[in-house]
């Protein structure tokens, strides 16, 4: 029995330190600050531990019995603790309120589980053995969890996760010690009860913490999700909060409503401006109809064909009511006329039939991969050429040049590896950052004639002005050597993970 | 072994897997042993007695369906010659044999081409024909796609196939110097001016200085060298058993050279089907000229060949102007009696295996693992331009090399479907750990003689020199002849023979 109540000293021990450190690691998640989080968060925890500490003393009778009840307590604290927090982060008015009373609230019955112990060992053992013995574990325990902690708890199995774990383990002390324990105690069937009980609702929580780790997380980044989608190529999600709507493909923001209008102006403006009479219009990737939208502003556009592989993505941005508000239902223009194919194949089946284009709008995903890499090489660019009509222009989304620079010069230097002539061009997207774009033409030379540009009427950002503005590039965007993006090397999605990567 | 019979082979395999303890249930995937017709090849041995009922004319017969009897065709028949390619299998391709399934399109064995130097013209020409360009403006779509191959060395994936996670500094100091002697050996010429390695193997210089290199073996010549870094030794081992189907202990120090030597650039073409693209390329320009399904039973020297068809029930006859042998040796000197050069090369058995899997597994084309007897495996799907992941077929490959060739050929023989199931999924679960979980389909292909091993003394003995004398109206070709199997090899003699016909 001796030996059980040590094992338990090792084991709250570890438990008590682990939640300590989940709540200093969601407050700063949550909070931002972490010096300031961790401190506040250790301070009140051990200020609680000595209150705990205190109150011991008031308990007289039945010692076993508070402790056993206090372990049960701790598990279903300390085991929801992660969960809560995160739910609760939008939902409360003040969550450094229930930060702290969680915190404090832990800290209490942590701080009450030694002295109890003591209390129940000291019989046993000798003072000085049992002080030696209970406080060594004590600190071992803590060495235990600081160090599982970084190294497995959080990246193999998440916070969530993890605090139900450990909340499980003092469930599971608890229950020991009412097995082992039961001819000193009285009324045990209600222990009994308390501990399974304990242990069914943490059991459900360890279970199914993906799933609500998911959920609140959603909670916790300040958006409803409206609408979420697996398709055979991407997850798609799409939250609302209050006027703002967003559009992430598998986690990436892709628009959102507030600032949307920058990025779609910028991608087809400075090419559908450019041409006299832009008849017939490529899009490549765009399913969400966005710059379809803009397109559909020139008069002269008689068809616009709109290519992107995912059947679902136009699917729901031709049918939804809140998104065809925001795309003005372009995708049910009759000028235009949607294929769900990859890109290769559709410009390689296109060029077999002869057809021809004016302009080209290709707006992918960021080369985050060595599959969307390949929409960005000198042998697709080589494609695309083959369905350009003699003067086309097209524009292509480049990632940021702020943030990825040699990415977003990569691009520019495999057009012009291809022969095409380049005008790279950028803007501030708030809800992105800074974003690039580059302007080509097939052939070369046909860019710097200085023809105007004729914008539309009725758009938000672009005038002649701040058109004029986006082509100048300040010396920390401006052109780096990079090399060209072939299928045979890559260079791209090597840069794009080297400069991204240093914001993850 | 025919793949009807193998299936019920495999139905009677996959009983015995149920029966097994340690999965306790059937597999969850389909497949089986499929692969060459060596036992229609063996009625070889035993000799047949069908006598053809009467006897056809052509201008030349080729015998065999591989890369360089293909060739040889479709230069003849580019001539003007009227053709037959007599193929044993039930289609051609030889060694560049291929699959296709719902999922992708596969190799079952050769599945890359290096790219050529512009001086290799046979082989720049021919791919030029096929549409992938030319010398400095290759096709990039057929290129292998980057990130091209990795290495799983101590639980951790690296770039390449040098090992250079993990090693000392002497390792890395013998990697250097083993490299900087390789790039020596590029650019060395000898006294007759010729490139010390060259592809093909007979344009390379016959000087002694580096012809003596072909007497002992690669690991003798490293030792000598004061080559000894594990890592480095690993490498060079896995380059010859990956080239050759045997390891640096029993191929030349020549050919081990070669293979690091011979070439100036490392980008190569590859495709879903391996080299059988270039096979289907072969096969649309050769249509009606190929018979397939049919066992050639004798060649004679005045230009009559004998055939009869795989399931033994007709005997055909042909008397041609010319003849080319391009079947290996092996069986060559079966078909033809009073061959006198009658020497065989030892021949390499392999397993190839492909499995379908539900998930893509890796982004890279060719993946090796430090500590296997396998050589790892390719990915088929690796070459597409479809931007979404999803199911992939890869292409498993062990030369067996654990024991002699025919000891080894008999232990592959006994080896049931099942046990090969085992074996190949053990290997790929120490990378990539639940992979078994994915598999949907596993067949594996058995290869008793894939490719002639160039051990010391076969590429500049005497036996080799002899193998490429014709035989009264015989020509021969197949890259048997160069004492290395690869595809530029096969493409020399396969144009060789039609020139020497064409003359």
């Amino acid at each position: 029995m001796r030996l059980l109540l040590l094992a338990s000293v090792f084991t709250i021990a570890t438990c008590g330190l682990i939640y300590e450190l989940i709540a200093g690691t969601l407050a700063s998640y949550l909070l931002g600050d972490s010096v300031t989080q961790f401190s506040t968060v250790i301070g009140v925890y051990l200020f609680a531990m000595g209150v705990g500490s205190w109150l011991s003393k008031f308990v007289v009778k039945d010692v076993l019995a508070v402790f056993i009840r206090v372990e049960f307590l701790i598990g279903l604290v300390g085991g929801f603790s992660a969960l809560v927090l995160f739910a609760l982060f939008d939902e409360v008015a003040s969550f450094r309120v229930l930060l702290y009373g969680l915190v404090f609230l832990t800290g209490v019955l942590v701080g009450l589980e030694i002295p109890l112990l003591l209390r129940l060992l000291k019989d046993q053992l000798k003072f000085e053995d049992l002080v030696s013995r209970v406080l060594s574990l004590d600190y071992i325990g803590a060495l235990a969890a600081s160090l599982l902690f970084p190294l497995v708890l959080v990246p193999k199995l998440g916070l969530v996760r993890s605090s139900f774990l450990f909340g499980l383990m003092n469930a599971g002390v608890g229950l020991l010690a009412l097995h082992f324990l039961r001819e000193q105690l009285l009324r045990r069937k209600l222990l009994w009860a308390g501990g399974v009980m304990s242990l069914l609702l943490l059991g459900v929580g360890f279970a199914g913490a993906d799933h609500w780790q998911a959920w609140a997380e959603r909670s916790a980044y300040n958006e409803n999700v409206i609408f979420a989608h697996s398709s055979p190529y991407q997850r798609l999600v799409l939250t609302r909060h209050r006027d703002d709507l967003r559009l992430y493909l598998n986690g990436n923001l892709q628009f959102s409503s507030r600032d949307e209008y920058r990025y779609h102006e910028t991608l087809v403006h400075p090419v559908l401006s450019r041409l006299a009479s832009p008849r017939r219009v490529l899009v490549l990737g765009g399913g969400d109809g966005l710059a379809a939208r803009e397109i559909l502003r020139y008069p002269a556009v008689e068809s616009i064909t709109l290519v992107d592989l995912d059947a679902e993505m136009t699917r729901l941005f031709s049918t939804q009511p809140v998104l065809t508000a925001l795309n003005n239902g372009s995708l049910s223009s009759p000028r235009l006329h949607v294929e769900n194919a990859d890109a290769f194949s559709w410009l390689e089946k296109a060029a077999g039939e002869g057809r021809k284009f004016d302009a080209a709008i290709v707006d992918f995903p960021d080369p985050s991969n060595f599959s969307i890499g390949k929409l960005y090489s000198t042998a697709f660019y080589d494609k695309l050429r083959n369905v350009l009509a003699p003067g086309a222009l097209i524009s292509i989304q480049c990632t940021s040049p702020l943030a990825a620079r040699k990415s977003f010069w990569c691009i520019d230097e495999t057009l012009r590896a291809c022969g095409y002539d380049t005008a790279p061009y950028h803007v501030l997207v708030p809800s992105f950052g800074e974003w690039g774009f580059v302007l080509a033409a097939p052939d070369a030379q046909t860019l710097h004639d200085g023809s105007p540009h004729a914008l539309p009427d009725g758009l938000r950002y672009l005038t002649p002005e701040t058109l004029a503005e986006t082509f100048h590039f300040p010396p920390d965007m401006s052109a780096v050597p990079s090399g060209v993006n072939r299928l045979n090397n890559q260079v791209l999605v090597r840069h794009f993970e080297e400069e991204w990567g240093r914001y993850e | 072994m025919n793949e009807r019979f193998s299936r019920r082979a495999f139905l009677a395999g996959s009983l015995a897997l149920g029966a097994c303890g340690k999965l306790g249930r059937s597999p969850s995937w389909t497949g089986g042993m499929v692969g060459a017709s060596h036992q229609v090849g063996h009625l070889l041995r035993s000799g047949t007695t069908m006598a053809p009922s009467q006897t056809d004319t052509a201008d030349v017969i080729v015998v065999g369906g591989g890369m360089a009897g293909l060739i040889a065709a479709l230069r003849l028949k580019q001539a003007g010659r009227q053709v037959v390619v007599i193929e044993l299998e039930p289609d051609v391709g030889g060694n560049a044999a291929s699959g296709r399934n719902a999922t992708s399109a596969y190799p079952w064995g050769a599945h890359y081409v290096p790219v050529p130097s512009a001086e290799m013209t046979d082989v720049c020409v021919l791919l030029g024909e096929f549409g992938l360009g030319r010398p400095g403006a290759w096709k990039e779509e057929t290129l292998c796609h980057d990130p091209n191959e990795r290495l799983w060395i101590r639980g951790h994936w690296q770039d390449g196939l040098v090992p250079s996670y993990g090693i000392s500094s002497s390792d890395k100091e013998q990697i250097e110097r083993f490299f900087a002697r390789m790039e020596v050996f590029k650019s060395c010429r000898g006294s007759d001016g010729r490139r010390a390695f060259a592809i093909p193997v007979d344009h390379s210089s016959s000087d002694l200085e580096f012809t003596a290199l072909d007497s002992l073996t690669m690991s003798a010549w490293l030792e000598r060298e004061g080559f000894n870094s594990p890592e480095l030794l690993w490498h060079i081992d896995y380059g010859c058993r990956d080239d050759y189907g045997a390891g640096s202990s029993v191929v030349s120090a020549w050919a081990g050279i070669h293979y690091f030597a011979a070439r100036e650039s490392s980008d190569l073409f590859t495709w879903p089907e391996g080299n059988g693209w270039l096979v289907a390329r072969l096969r649309e320009r050769l249509e009606g000229c190929l018979l397939p399904g049919h066992l050639v039973t004798r060649i004679t020297p005045d230009g009559r060949v004998e055939a009869i068809d795989a399931t033994g029930r007709s005997a055909r006859a042909w008397q041609a102007q010319a003849v080319v042998c391009a079947a290996p040796r092996f069986i060559a000197r079966h078909l033809i009696s009073d061959l006198p050069a009658a020497t065989v090369p030892d021949y390499s058995p392999w397993m190839v295996a492909n499995l379908t899997l539900r998930k893509s597994l890796s982004e890279c084309w060719d993946n090796v693992f430090r500590e296997s007897r396998s050589l790892g495996y390719v990915v088929a799907t690796h070459q597409s331009l479809y931007p979404a992941q999803g199911p992939t077929v890869i292409t498993y490959y062990q030369p067996l090399d654990h024991l002699p060739p025919a000891a080894a050929r008999e232990d592959a023989l006994k080896t049931s479907y099942p046990d090969w199931c085992g074996r190949i999924l053990a290997d790929l679960e120490q990378p990539h750990p639940g992979i078994t979980e994915q598999v949907g389909n596993l067949d594996v292909w058995l290869w008793g003689h894939a490719m002639a091993r160039p051990v010391p003394g076969l590429i500049h003995g005497e036996a080799r020199a002899r193998m490429k004398e014709p035989f009264g109206k015989i020509r021969f070709a197949h890259s048997d002849m160069s004492g290395l199997s690869i595809f530029e090899e096969a493409c020399h003699w396969g144009h060789e023979a039609a020139r020497s016909i064409l003359a």
